[in-house]
């Protein structure tokens, strides 16, 4: 009986397949021109104090965190340094070839224990833009305003959306320690 | 350096919820042998764990070994008096923990990691010697396993996590 199935089944799978890949090659074909021709880019930094500033800096009247620093990775092993800020702050730049008016949308989620959290969104506009021009779209997350000792998380995942364009992903890691 | 962590039991940890709140004692926030990288607020111990610190901190600077001078060591985050949770860490709840940079061969007070081009690896090992001769500490965690006594576990490149007994 199984083989009769597997008969039947195996010009139907191929077929399927056939249909399926006809309709992924002609759903990519108008994206894959446009999306070459839009260059999305994601930086995370944030305000914490100079380098300069740390050594010999009483703690006890620590002085305002005013310089602007780039963050790869959120390590709060040293109280210090590197930079890791409550608040993050995220730049998304969008830069286009070709004139471009879509809907944009830039979320983030956390992971933690395997799963991501629900996306909340930071940005959500109408990115407007000449041939040749660009566009930063500016969102915040307030990193320590979720890490407890309940939440753990190992990455916090940015997603940018264009249009109906793939989306765009960037990654913060997380080195919480002890 | 770069080899995976070894899985280690987690430290205990102060129920949140626990009924009596720990009044931990503080550490001195520029004693003798050390300096904070923390703040004084984030510096609180079991009255043995600020004793061990202290007696440590003062046997690193009287008995420094080569021609150099002695230099002091860095302390950062201990526990809240209360024993409260400490973001953004998962131990410092018990009062018996203590965040200590390893040592730079500048001998600056800045943070330093186990990658960095000064670190002073040796003198770190007599750092690390010099707390495991002491009988109330029960545990190092620190990235650099080149040094012995040091268990490896995430996010100790640039600190030691010292866990006293008591």
């Amino acid at each position: 009986m199984g083989r009769t199935r597997q008969s039947f089944a195996r010009p139907f799978q191929a077929m399927m397949g056939t249909l399926l890949a006809m309709v992924a090659v002609a759903a990519l074909a108008p994206l894959a021109p446009a999306a070459a021709q839009i260059k999305v880019e994601v930086a995370f930094s944030g305000l914490w104090w100079g380098y300069e500033q740390l050594e010999g800096m009483d703690m006890r009247n620590p002085p305002p965190m005013t310089t602007r620093a780039t963050i790869k990775e959120w390590d709060a092993g040293d109280n210090q340094w590197p930079p890791h800020p409550d608040m993050i702050d995220v730049d998304v730049t969008v830069a286009a070839e070709v004139a471009l008016k879509e809907p944009v949308e830039v979320s983030y989620q956390y992971e933690a224990k395997g799963r991501l959290t629900a996306p909340k969104t930071i940005v959500r506009s109408v990115i407007d833009l000449a041939p040749g021009a660009t566009q930063v779209l500016h969102g915040s997350i307030n990193v320590m305003g979720y890490i407890s000792h309940v939440n753990r998380p190992k990455f916090v995942r940015v997603t940018t959306r264009i249009g109906k364009r793939p989306p765009v992903t960037a990654e913060l890691p997380f080195v919480l320690g002890d | 350096m770069a080899r995976p962590p070894v899985p280690w039991p987690p430290l205990p940890r102060r129920r949140p919820d626990a009924p009596e709140a720990p009044h931990y004692v503080p550490l001195q926030n520029a004693g003798l042998g050390y300096y904070s990288y923390s703040s004084p607020d984030r510096q609180y111990g079991t009255e043995q764990t600020v004793h061990t610190l202290e007696s440590l901190a003062r046997l690193w600077v009287m008995f420094t070994i080569g021609d150099g001078p002695s230099y002091p060591l860095g302390i950062g985050d201990m526990s809240f008096a209360d024993g409260r949770h400490m973001d953004p860490h998962h131990a410092h709840t018990d009062g018996r923990c203590a965040d200590i940079r390893p040592v730079r061969t500048d001998r600056r007070h800045l943070p330093i990691t186990i990658f960095d081009a000064v670190y002073d690896r040796e003198e770190t090992e007599r750092l690390v010697n010099l707390f495991r001769s002491n009988p109330n500490v029960q545990a190092i965690l620190f990235n650099d396993t080149s040094i012995a006594g040091v268990r490896q576990w995430a996010g100790h490149d640039n600190h030691l996590h010292v866990h006293f007994k008591r």
